[in-house]
């Protein structure tokens, strides 16, 4: 059986009306035999129902949205201020002088510099690495050469003399982070036996009260 | 429809579907979201039996209307609510078919609207005399009949190329195949 052909026509504009109206007829008619079910309708409706207040009724979420909202706010903004925080950041300078040659004095203090703790976060490098340094000290502290010299308070700052030679002045927050013998400073005696030792580029990275005197050379 | 009669009875008179899904987005009264099935459920139940079988149809209607319940902020107001109800409604049929294993068949239906054209009109001229609406609708291909059903729904050309995700020409050539095939069979342009 062949393929009949459509009719080729014009239809005026009444006949395409027309055309449409029975289409749209047809079509009404078509759905109306094809109804919603009731049992569906009930089940849609119930369904409507359940979910529409489950787990809370709508206000109550929106309410639960909302604190939601507030807290995370609330969070963020106590982290961003921390984050803010100033926080201070120990750095070790030594300062030399020759006043009576070949008497040396060496200032050895901590400068506590206060940088936001996100940035101090970024700039631990050089604490870090003073720590290592010390913690390797401690471990190889037999290896290192011990210089001996006497610890007194001058004039409220730490001073370490080595005979008529050297005077190197401390302060307390370096003193602090000495502390590497658990000895404290305030028990020592007033005028301290100590052994030093120095990392390598000449800070102290270590004191101890020692036993022996120190011996100087006869000038 | 005594649930029915009670969310109405307290709601009032029925409005716009796009004000009652605003209701019921603001509100979360259940009523408003009831009055939406009243006025939109049957008609996708029926465009959905067309293009399925009862029983999907159900299946399908009631995972659109739990889909609209959930996703109903997603409403974004660019087109009718009727249109997205239809777009939510075809993907989950197709998703539905695909899960079924009947979409590959269908989706080729569209490329043999002209070339296997044949068996179809040989089928429809053993009938010719029979066939009512129904039958000759549903032995046009599935996309041809989507595409008429949604605009005997009063859809425009726009809303049924965002409904089924195809361009407006390709919708117009769809269209123009069922009016000719129905024109044809139904005697609507024998007159």
């Amino acid at each position: 059986m062949t393929k009949p052909t459509p009719p080729h026509f014009t239809p005026t504009t009444s006949k395409l009306d027309a055309q449409e109206q029975r289409l749209k007829q047809a079509y009404a008619e078509s759905k109306a035999q094809h109804p919603l079910p009731a049992a569906l309708k009930t089940k849609l409706l119930q369904q409507v129902n359940q979910r529409s207040a489950f787990p809370f009724s709508w206000p109550v979420q929106v309410w639960f949205r909302q604190v939601q909202f507030v807290l995370g706010s609330i969070c963020l903004a106590i982290l961003g201020f921390l984050l803010l925080q100033p926080v201070s950041i120990p750095s070790y300078q030594i300062a030399i002088t020759y006043q009576n040659q070949p008497f040396e004095r060496e200032n050895h203090r901590l400068t506590m510099r206060s940088l936001p703790a996100v940035v101090a976060q970024f700039s631990n490098d050089e604490q870090q690495q003073r720590y290592q340094q010390m913690v390797a000290a401690q471990r190889d502290i037999s290896q290192f050469h011990a210089e001996y010299g006497v610890l007194q308070k001058v004039q409220q700052e730490w001073q370490i003399t080595v005979c008529d030679k050297i005077a190197v002045t401390l302060d307390d927050a370096l003193l602090q982070q000495l502390k590497m013998f658990d000895a404290t400073p305030s028990v020592w005696q007033t005028q301290q036996q100590i052994a030093f030792y120095r990392g390598a580029q000449g800070q102290l990275v270590a004191i101890k009260p020692a036993d022996n005197a120190q011996l100087c050379p006869v000038s | 429809m005594a649930l029915a009669f009670l969310f109405s009875g307290r709601l009032g008179k029925a409005s716009s579907a796009e004000a009652l899904l605003a209701q019921f987005t603001r509100s979360g009264k259940p009523g408003y979201m009831a009055q939406l099935v009243e006025q939109c459920g049957p008609d996708l139940y029926y465009f959905l039996v067309k293009q399925s079988d009862a029983k999907m149809a159900e299946d399908v209607s009631q995972q659109t209307w739990l889909k609209v319940i959930e996703q109903h902020q997603r409403f974004a107001g660019g087109a009718s609510f009727k249109t997205w109800l239809f777009t939510i409604g075809r993907h989950t049929l197709v998703d539905e078919m695909r899960r079924q294993q009947r979409w590959q068949t269908i989706e080729w239906d569209d490329n043999m609207s002209e070339s296997a054209d044949t068996e179809v009109w040989q089928k429809v001229a053993l009938h010719q005399q029979q066939m009512a609406f129904d039958a000759h609708l549903m032995l046009l291909p599935f996309v041809q009949r989507e595409a008429l059903i949604l605009q005997l729904e009063g859809f425009s050309l726009a809303d049924i190329a965002l409904i089924t995700g195809q361009p407006q020409e390709t919708i117009k050539s769809r269209l123009r195949y069922a009016r000719q095939f129905l024109q044809q069979f139904c005697g609507v342009d024998h007159d």
